[in-house]
């Protein structure tokens, strides 16, 4: 056995700046995250951290921190030129290690250690360093071989600070090596306990998946609520947060609102301090590969849903995991690309955000219940979809505002390759208007009793009305029908009938009556029936003002006036 | 004896499933007990796929284990048979169907191919997704890229269980100047291997990792760092030849760990295996110092035991007996 005189920490700086190293942590223990990236680094495929309490003669006894490794060892070279030397690694721009700077093993200083003790063995030397709390060391040559490094942090203190420290130690670990792909045994040898610190790395949430773009780089991502953000280096942890604003940049902000992820990647590294993962070239790298995770998961998304939108059952699970699905989509910017039938019907069907965007543009509504009826079954057999779901207007309305977000993604997309579509985008007027064509059929579809014939005492006064209209917008019009409301509730003056539907509705909004197909008057309308009694004495103002009450309830073609009074001087 | 390619006779012996199951019990927690680090093969997986060899996890479809008598280890059609189920255990879960169908038909003909379907699908669902021992395969990382210089630094890892009959794995650090020797590197610093140098060193697994070194060294554009050989193996059982002086006891298993290194931040030439080494005769061993000087590298040859508790004290005297030193775990 050869004893080395006394040597000191080397650095080519002042001791301030080794002071400032000794502390460069906010939470002191986090230099034992330190001592474990250095293990890790060693090539050990397990590590063993352990604490005991060695008594004392009085009150106070001594703390030991074990951090025990299996890895390649120090010889004197290395314990010369690199360990107690700072800022020595050879590490740096090693894509196959963790550490860089060749700072880490001073930050044990940090915990104001009585001594440290480190046992290593390379290339048949085997060596003891004893580091004094002044951070001088002396260095022993030994017999016997040792593998890997041990290294014994020795720590004053009574066993409540025993107990503490124990405690910061298993946190620290579980804080910053969870993930590690190495095993890490921690054993608090006076409680008796021992665990292994490595956990599973994987995220729960929706569409969940673990996607591995190539060798050395992995992601954890799923759809959540409150997503968090992770970064690991070989499963060490780099940076941890829930603001996605301290770890991506602006433009990624947005589309990560509800995508959480963990990333293992031998890109990441930490910045000097540790406290953030480095913005560099290789940073870029992993969130192109986040960009490709994420929108595989939101293909993920719709394809779950179009399977769910396609089971004959739903559980309450399903219900449950289709709000959220449809909710996570509706975030996603590219929402509405898919052709995918994720749109569940009443009874059965299912149908794509391009069939409901159509269904749209040809009536300004879709229809949406949450209880199948009898009409609801009527209007499906007829080809007319009605989606599971709440419209607005009710405190549970589900899920009409993600339905309206795919369905703007849709039009989005399908209008921007148009200079008018991306106006129309650009103001998102889109938004409001289908928003609110999102609608119960039973407020559109009204029950009323449709006359087989126009009665009698009727027949001249629409005729003379239908007259004012075809001639004044030289359009031919099928003829008026009449009904009878059958609930007691107000029916406007004029519905619609759609022909493959013996069933009547409110007019569509912004959508020409004359285009809506078959006009029908409510003849039990207290406007209509002040009309009937004016035809009797001014039937061409009767007619102009039948005519006009159509257009009035529509609210369009009001430029038309003129055209329909000259039209209706014509009656006779 | 077991036939691995015709003509070549591998002397294996054959356990019965009592002495496989006290086998397969001991190589685990001898692994186990190894604490191998990243220049050895796999321990962990190795424990885990030598858990397919146990009579509880096969349910008596396969009829004991064969040991080869070289390196005590389960033979090479062992670990390819254990690989070639796990492989194949999806599959075969799909193909025999639902397992309540299989037990009610086990339980109307309890002697019939039924039983042996149930036992096998209980057999595939326990091993599907059982970690693989590489027999074979190498890997290239980018250590480092300076494209200025046009230098590359690879560290290179082949597992191989070679047909010597021990696990190996090469550990290499290298520099490449310029093009494509060992592997190209993309824009993404990702390693594309070159076939011929996956041939050459699949070529030399079973020498030493000094012949690997100068090997490397003599081929243009290549700077070696490191070349590091860990074994795992042989394995010493009751029944086995041991090496003079060690005596196994009886139901013991003596697991042998080697590590060979040349490398250029070696200290000093050191020989601490208590092994013997593949000896060179005095002129080549002086061509090999020439060579090493020249080249910058020095040799470290190691090796560790893990035994019973009971035969620790045994095994380092042994080693002292060699002139050695060596880590000892008892288990």
């Amino acid at each position: 056995m050869s004893i080395d005189p006394q040597h000191a920490l080397q650095t080519v700086s002042s001791d301030a700046v080794v002071d400032n190293l000794v502390t460069q942590f906010a939470n002191s223990w986090d230099c034992v995250r330190e001592l474990v990236q250095n293990c890790l680094d060693a090539g050990t495929t397990r590590i063993d951290v352990w604490t005991e309490y060695l008594p004392g003669d009085g009150f106070e006894g001594t703390i030991a921190l074990h951090v025990d490794d299996f890895g390649d060892g120090m010889d004197e070279n290395i314990i010369d030129n690199q360990l107690t030397k700072l800022f020595a690694s050879s590490k740096e721009g090693d894509l196959t290690k963790i550490g860089k700077f060749g700072i880490g093993f001073v930050s044990i200083f940090a915990l104001k250690p009585q001594g440290v003790l480190l046992h290593t063995g390379r290339g048949g030397e085997y060596w003891e360093v004893l580091f004094h709390a002044d951070r001088t060391f002396s260095k022993t040559r030994l017999e016997n071989p040792i593998e890997g490094t041990q290294i014994t942090l020795f720590l004053r203190g009574d066993r409540n600070a025993y107990a503490e420290a124990a405690k910061q130690v298993r946190s620290t670990l579980k804080k910053w090596c969870k993930y590690s792909e190495t095993e890490i045994v921690f054993e608090d040898r006076e409680a008796n306990t021992s665990e292994v610190i490595n956990e599973v790395f994987e995220l729960f949430g929706i569409g969940g998946a673990l996607i591995s773009p190539e060798p050395g780089t992995e992601f954890a991502i799923a759809f959540q609520d409150e997503p968090e953000y992770e970064f690991f280096n070989r499963g060490l942890t780099l940076a941890t947060t829930k603001i996605a604003e301290n770890v991506l940049v602006e433009a990624r902000v947005q589309r990560y609102r509800h995508i959480g992820f963990k990333v293992k990647s031998r890109y990441l590294e930490h910045t000097l301090s540790r406290d953030t993962v480095l913005r560099d070239d290789n940073y870029q790298t992993v969130m192109h590969y986040l960009d490709q995770a994420a929108k595989q998961i939101s293909s993920n998304l719709v394809v779950e849903l179009a399977a769910l939108a396609a089971k004959p059952r739903w559980t309450a699970d399903d219900l449950i995991g289709y709000g959220q699905r449809l909710r996570f989509l509706a975030t996603q910017h590219d929402r509405g690309t898919s052709n995918l039938k994720i749109f569940r019907g009443l009874h059965g069907e299912a149908y794509s955000a391009g069939d409901l965007f159509r269904a749209w543009q040809a009536d300004g509504r879709i229809l949406m219940d949450d209880v199948p009826t009898e009409l609801s079954e009527r209007l499906t057999k007829a080809k007319i979809p009605v989606i599971f779901g709440k419209p607005a207007g009710d405190s549970s309305a589900f899920p009409w505002y993600d339905l309206t977000e795919i369905l703007l993604g849709y039009a989005s997309k399908h209008a921007s390759s148009t200079i008018k579509g991306a106006v129309i985008d650009f103001f998102s007027s889109y938004r409001e208007r289908i928003a609110k064509g999102l609608i119960s059929p039973r407020q559109v579809y009204i029950p009323v009793s449709i006359d087989a014939h126009v009665p009698a005492n009727l027949v001249t006064f629409l005729k003379a009305a239908h007259y004012v209209l075809c001639r004044g917008f030289e359009t031919p019009m099928a003829p008026f029908t009449t009904i009878t409301p059958l609930d007691a509730a107000p029916v406007p003056i004029f519905l619609v009938q759609q022909a493959r539907m013996g069933q009547l509705k409110l007019p569509p909004q912004n959508n020409s009556l004359r285009q809506a197909g078959d006009i029908a008057v409510n003849r039990e309308h207290p406007h209509f029936l002040l009309l009937l009694r004016l035809f009797a004495v001014e039937p061409q103002i009767a007619a102009y003002c039948l005519a006009k009450a159509l257009l009035l309830q529509d609210d369009r073609d009001l430029a038309m006036d003129g055209a329909l009074m000259n039209a209706a001087r014509e009656i006779q | 004896m077991t036939e691995l390619l015709p003509g070549a006779v591998i002397p294996s012996r054959t356990l019965s499933d009592d002495q496989a199951d006290l086998y397969v019990d001991s190589f685990r927690k001898v692994l186990r007990a190894a604490r191998l680090n990243s220049h050895y093969p796999d321990g962990r997986g190795l424990a885990e796929q030598a858990g397919v060899f146990a009579t509880h996890v096969h349910r008596g479809l396969h009829k004991g284990l064969d040991i080869d008598e070289r390196t005590g280890l389960p033979t090479y059609k062992e670990w390819t048979r254990a690989q070639t189920d796990i492989t194949l255990a999806a599959q075969q879960l799909v193909q025999l169907g639902s397992r309540e169908l299989l037990v009610k038909k086990a339980a109307q003909h309890p002697d019939s191919a039924h039983s042996r379907n149930l036992a096998r699908y209980d057999y595939y669902t326990q091993i599907n997704g059982t970690q693989l021992v590489p027999l074979g395969t190498m890997n290239v990382a980018v250590r480092r890229v300076d494209r200025q210089r046009q230098l590359a630094h690879f560290h290179v890892v082949l597992d191989k269980l070679d047909a010597s009959g021990v696990f190996v794995r090469y550990s290499i650090d290298v520099a490449q100047h310029g093009e494509s020797a060992i592997a190209s590197v993309d824009g993404r610093d990702l390693a594309n291997q070159s076939d011929n140098f996956h041939a050459l060193i699949y070529q030399f697994t079973s020498l030493d990792s000094e012949f690997m070194f100068v090997k490397l060294a003599s081929m243009a554009g290549l700077e070696v760092e490191r070349v590091i050989k860990g074994t795992v193996g042989p394995f010493f059982l009751d029944w086995m030849q041991a090496p003079e002086g060690l005596t196994v006891a009886p139901g013991g298993v003596v697991g042998t760990f080697g590590l060979d290194m040349a490398a250029v931040d070696v200290e000093a030439t050191r020989n601490n295996d208590p092994f013997p080494s593949s000896s060179n005769d005095a002129k080549t061993r002086a061509t090999y110092v020439q060579v090493a000087n020249k080249l910058g590298y020095r040799v470290f040859k190691d090796r560790k035991f893990v035994c019973p508790h009971a035969m620790v004290g045994d095994l380092r005297a042994f080693t002292q007996s060699r002139g050695t030193k060596n880590v000892v775990y008892g288990v």
